[in-house]
């Protein structure tokens, strides 16, 4: 089987939820976050969403069965609750920043804890996913960032946020 | 002597002068009410919420004929501003939608009666949105992507650089407004639209996540099952969408619990109708209305009474599509996607449905807009939920039912 055929099997991130949710209202806003790999970041971190915008490009090339979209919150709180809430999967931060949606602790409290796992660091940045992002999703992702030359490996407990299980278990 | 006239006629004038400086600003006869908005957010706002239950405290109270004016917020109690981008888009929380202001409770109105609401005046915030949101929309089957436009405003036109070239009129409206409905209501409303849920029908069930007021309708609260979304229209109004409800027009709502409980918000600076791409220009306004209760007179939904509203809303300039109920074979459109029925596939003329018809006009006007007006497809799509109208042009003439999509030239700057 072909990488991407793989990709799109084992992702199944195209038409199932489509035509799962379809009828209900917003029905196909909710498809639209299923079918596209949503990528959070926020007003006011501008390096951030620039990153998050040359991820989405990584990732049209080396994985565009995720059909990659960037989500601008406009502002941290609204990100974490985007996050919380599982209307985003993953988000380009900065370490203190996930750290502290993580833990939900200051600006963060009222929107709870997230547990959040690093996927990969991007520059001073992080990319984090949801916990529950499943493993081998967080795998494809970072195999292909890490072939952009985009990424790297996360440090193990970095920020003090574990690694997603997904990024090959040798490296961590 | 001369001294003393000359002083008397300074004083006269004085005199005059400072009851001119009072002039008529100091006569009052009305009597308001103002149910202000407070902090960023509906959450914030103690006089906000978003979703419908008899439950739902009311934060202000008036009397018959008094004036009371609304702060009110953009229907997706967002952060869009002018430079908002399309990835913007993609994070709003549709749990949010739609914030309203008060409910308000009139004194005298009761279940059973009708409350009449006279729309005097609104005044729009300087920035509203129109965008397309990916699953929302007549055709959401072709635009899929998120997409906003940005509007400048002021009680004159709306402009945006992204429009460049159009420019259009101030015929602004509210977007919703209804009484709260009684515990009677919500159980029949929740249950129909539970049995078309069921039947794939497009509906949204009670939401607890992100719903206001906490304690009534949150996760945690004393109704969260049955809090009513904002979303659709009902027969307590509520979303309706009605351009026709302009200023100087009286809307007349039943009322389903005592007090009313009326709310206002999602203000639309202007719309076709239809508001095709599901979005009019969404702002923010300061609302005021007029109340009265009509005792003895009941209705099942509500119902409108206007003047020369409409005939003053007309273009001087139209261009108008014509469409029929027909598609491609083996198309189903989203808007019949729920209908079980194999022979729906395979037809190219559907019979009696103006839904189709609709499409149909519309799908021209695009064209239309395309080739005649260099737009891109987003852009004839946001102008023609803002600037064409959809009108029924006939319900007789079987098979072919027709609604035409009336474009406002006017929209169009020299």
């Amino acid at each position: 089987m072909k990488r991407r055929t793989l990709i799109g099997a084992v992702l199944g991130l195209t038409a199932a939820p489509t035509l799962a949710a379809s009828h209900s209202l917003y029905g196909q806003w909710v498809a639209y976050r299923q079918k596209h790999l949503l990528i959070g970041c926020y007003r006011g971190d501008d390096v951030g969403f620039e990153l998050a915008k040359s991820l989405q490009v990584a990732l049209d090339v080396e994985l565009p069965e995720a059909s990659a979209r960037v989500a601008r919150a406009p502002f941290p709180g609204r990100l974490a609750r985007l996050l919380g809430t599982d209307q985003i999967p993953t988000a380009v931060l900065l370490p203190e920043i996930a750290l502290g949606i993580a833990a939900g602790e200051g600006e963060f409290a009222p929107y709870g804890a997230v547990p959040l796992n690093v996927v990969a660091q991007v520059n001073d940045h992080l990319l984090v996913s949801r916990a529950d992002f499943p493993e081998h999703h967080g795998a494809l992702v970072f195999a292909a960032l890490e072939s952009s030359g985009m990424v790297r490996l996360p440090d193990a407990n970095l920020a003090g946020l574990a690694v997603h299980p997904g990024v090959p278990t040798h490296l961590h | 002597m001369q001294t003393v006239m000359r002083t008397t006629l300074l004083l006269g004038s004085v005199a005059l002068w400072s009851a001119a400086s009072a002039d008529t600003s100091d006569q009052k006869w009305q009597s308001k009410v103002l149910i202000a908005k407070d902090g960023e957010h509906c959450v914030d706002d103690p006089n906000c919420f978003n979703r419908y239950h008899p439950e739902i405290p009311t934060i202000a109270t008036a009397k018959p004929g008094d004036y009371v004016t609304f702060e009110t917020r953009d229907a997706l109690d967002s952060d869009l501003q002018l430079d908002s981008v399309a990835e913007d888009l993609a994070a709003v929380d549709l749990n949010l939608v739609h914030p309203m202001t008060g409910p308000l409770f009139v004194e005298t109105a009761e279940r059973g009666d009708v409350l009449a609401v006279t729309l005097i005046d609104i005044i729009p915030d300087e920035y509203g949105y129109t965008v397309i949101a990916p699953g929302f929309g007549f055709l959401r089957d072709i635009y899929t992507e998120p997409y906003v436009v940005n509007w400048k405003l002021d009680n004159n036109v709306a402009v945006s650089d992204q429009m460049p070239g159009i420019a259009v009129p101030f015929e602004a409206f509210l977007g919703s407004v209804g009484t709260l409905p009684g515990e009677d209501e919500v159980a029949t409303w929740k249950a129909r639209e539970a049995a078309l849920a069921a039947a794939g029908g497009a509906v949204a069930g009670p939401e607890p996540s992100g719903a206001l007021p906490t304690a009534v309708c949150g996760p945690e609260g004393s109704h969260a099952a049955d809090c009513l979304r904002t979303i659709p229209p009902r027969e307590n109004g509520g979303n309706m969408d009605v351009q026709q409800m302009q200023i100087g027009t009286t809307m007349l709502f039943p009322c389903f619990i005592d007090g009313c409980g009326l709310f206002i918000g999602d203000v639309h600076y202007a719309q076709g109708d239809g508001e095709v791409g599901g979005t009019a220009i969404e702002t923010g306004a300061v609302v005021t209305v007029k109340v009265d209760v009509r005792k003895g007179v009941s209705l099942p939904a509500p119902q409108v009474e206007g003047g020369a509203q409409i005939k003053a809303m007309e273009p001087s300039k139209f261009y108008q599509t014509v469409g029929l109920p027909l598609k491609d074979a083996n198309e189903i459109p989203p808007t019949h996607s729920y209908i079980d029925g194999d022979e729906l596939v395979g037809l190219s003329n559907l019979s009696e449905d103006l839904t189709l018809a609709a499409r149909h006009a519309l799908k021209q006007m695009i064209d239309y807009l395309t080739t005649n007006h260099n737009l891109t497809p987003e852009q004839a799509y946001i102008l023609s939920s803002i600037a064409v109208d959809l009108r029924v042009g006939q319900v007789v003439d079987i098979p072919n039912y027709v609604v035409t999509a009336v474009l406002n030239m006017d929209v169009f700057q020299e």
